[in-house]
């Protein structure tokens, strides 16, 4: 009876011992998964509401600007461009410029200052805002397949401003809400 | 600096063949001078460029979690469209939107449910070789104690590898500076967990004749009061009141341009914009008493249509 009572008793955690270490082999398993057609919307709990491939290329190029030592304000120019089917999804786009707060030499910096506007070449933007940290806003109803997002910012330079090349990262980060 | 004053000279050498009776090296010589008197003046210019590397297969998921597991998930294919093996980062990241719609990241609220710190991505960052597609599978966990809620967040598909800097300057008394650009592509989520609702509300709805434009303004403010966000389509009747004080529809306009117009809940949400007509495109409106009738739908018929009316008088 004695032995009995001890195997039920001991009987308890182990069960819930390999409870938890199934679940976990079954975690790690969809885990490391390898992809299955479909995967997105198999599931009862996922609904996938928007299901065009988002085959848009972004190519974005920016002006690389050289000022003499001195008091100088120059202005950096950032051009997106969108090609693809971005004109299919624009009900819901939204893009972003997501400047740096400093370009870099590595031992001295330069403050970056987003203007405080975002134009848009063939008119495909609108309601542009500008913001410390960069700027954002909703793409209008497309043109064709290609749109054209130009933004800027300036970086001022003093007398004391060592020479030297000084460089940062914008990101133009494109999506849909 | 020097590469680029060289290619500058070589093409107008080329040019300066064709000029009869100009000696090329007088023309070469007034080019350079004034290239040098542009660079004395302070400020040049080079550009290079940076394509994307990738595309996603889902740029927006909308999820609701099992009220059993408390568990959803979702999964991406990433695909490469580049001729190099692309490294690429997954940052899950915390977004709203403003009052002007600007979408804007931010940490999540410091206190209560962190969705941020219950998401579990496979991977989290890889090496994409060319033409190659990768599934990155997510599961986000919502705690019992919350009911009905929504979760917005992205997944911001960032590309590490660096950008080689082009036309850097060879120790010259100048101050270069260089803006190497990212293209960034992002899944958005948005995490249900019971069943959310929105409620929007139209605080506001004004229309005005625009002495700059002389164009009717239409202002609108909306709220929503629910626990989901609203998809709105805007339309907007324009009816011409005769003088018989009889009501003719004359013109439709879209608000933001058929756009969506979204509204967050406790975002209060402005618009002002001029009224674009769709029928009567460049013509001045007609003078006379104007009734605007608005309608706001929801994409997602997840509300009543909401209505409201203006009035306006063009002189």
């Amino acid at each position: 009876m004695i032995t009995v009572l001890r195997v039920a008793s001991s009987f308890t955690p182990r069960l819930s011992l390999w409870v938890g270490v199934i679940g976990l082999v079954l975690l790690t398993h969809w885990l490391t998964a390898p992809p299955r057609a479909q995967a997105a919307s198999g599931s009862a709990t996922t609904s996938a509401t928007l299901t065009v491939p988002v085959a848009t290329t972004v190519s974005c190029s920016s002006t690389t600007v050289t000022a003499a030592a001195g008091n100088q304000s120059t202005t950096l120019t950032v051009t997106c461009i969108l090609t693809g089917n971005p004109s299919q999804l624009a009900s819901g786009t939204a893009n972003a410029f997501m400047y740096p707060a400093t370009l870099t030499n590595g031992a001295n910096s330069l403050a970056v200052t987003p203007v405080a506007t975002v134009t848009s070449p063939d008119g495909s933007i609108n309601s542009i805002l500008g913001s410390a940290s960069g700027f954002s806003g909703v793409l209008a109803s497309g043109t064709g397949n290609t749109w054209r997002i130009r933004s800027s910012c300036t970086v001022a330079t003093t007398a004391t401003t060592r020479s030297g090349t000084y460089t940062g990262t914008v990101q133009y980060v494109w999506s849909t809400l | 600096m020097t590469r680029i004053y060289r290619n500058v000279l070589s093409w107008f050498s080329l040019a300066s063949l064709s000029l009869k009776g100009v000696p090329p090296f007088r023309v070469n010589s007034i080019i350079a001078l004034g290239l040098t008197l542009i660079a004395a003046i302070g400020i040049s210019t080079a550009a290079y460029a940076a394509v994307s590397s990738y595309y996603l297969d889902q740029s927006r998921l909308e999820l609701t979690v099992n009220p059993k597991t408390g568990l959803a998930s979702g999964s991406v294919k990433v695909t490469s469209s580049s001729a190099t093996t692309t490294r690429i980062r997954i940052l899950p990241k915390f977004w709203v939107l403003d009052e002007q719609s600007a979408i804007r990241y931010i940490d999540p609220p410091s206190t209560g449910f962190n969705i941020l710190k219950n998401i579990l991505i496979n991977p989290l960052e890889f090496s994409l070789p060319p033409a190659q597609t990768k599934t990155v599978r997510f599961m986000v966990r919502v705690p019992d104690s919350i009911t009905d809620a929504e979760f917005p967040l992205q997944l911001v598909f960032e590309p590490t590898s660096t950008l080689e800097e082009l036309n850097r300057t060879d120790g010259t008394k100048v101050v270069q500076s260089v803006l190497n650009v990212v293209p960034v592509f992002t899944t958005t989520v948005y995490v249900y967990k019971g069943n959310p609702q929105p409620n929007t509300l139209i605080k506001g709805f004004t229309c005005s004749m625009d002495s700059a434009t002389q164009k009717p303004l239409i202002k609108l403010n909306l709220e929503n009061v629910g626990n989901k966000h609203a998809r709105l389509f805007g339309t907007l009747f324009v009816n011409h009141q005769t003088a018989d004080q009889k009501k003719a529809l004359w013109d439709v306009v879209k608000l933001r341009n058929g756009n969506l117009i979204f509204v967050f809940p406790n975002v209060p949400r402005q618009l002002t914009e001029p009224a674009v007509l769709n029928k009567h495109t460049d013509a001045p409106w007609p003078s006379g008493s104007y009734q605007l009738d608005l309608e706001l739908s929801d994409e997602r018929n997840s509300q009543p249509v909401l209505k409201g009316s203006c009035a306006l008088q063009v002189p």
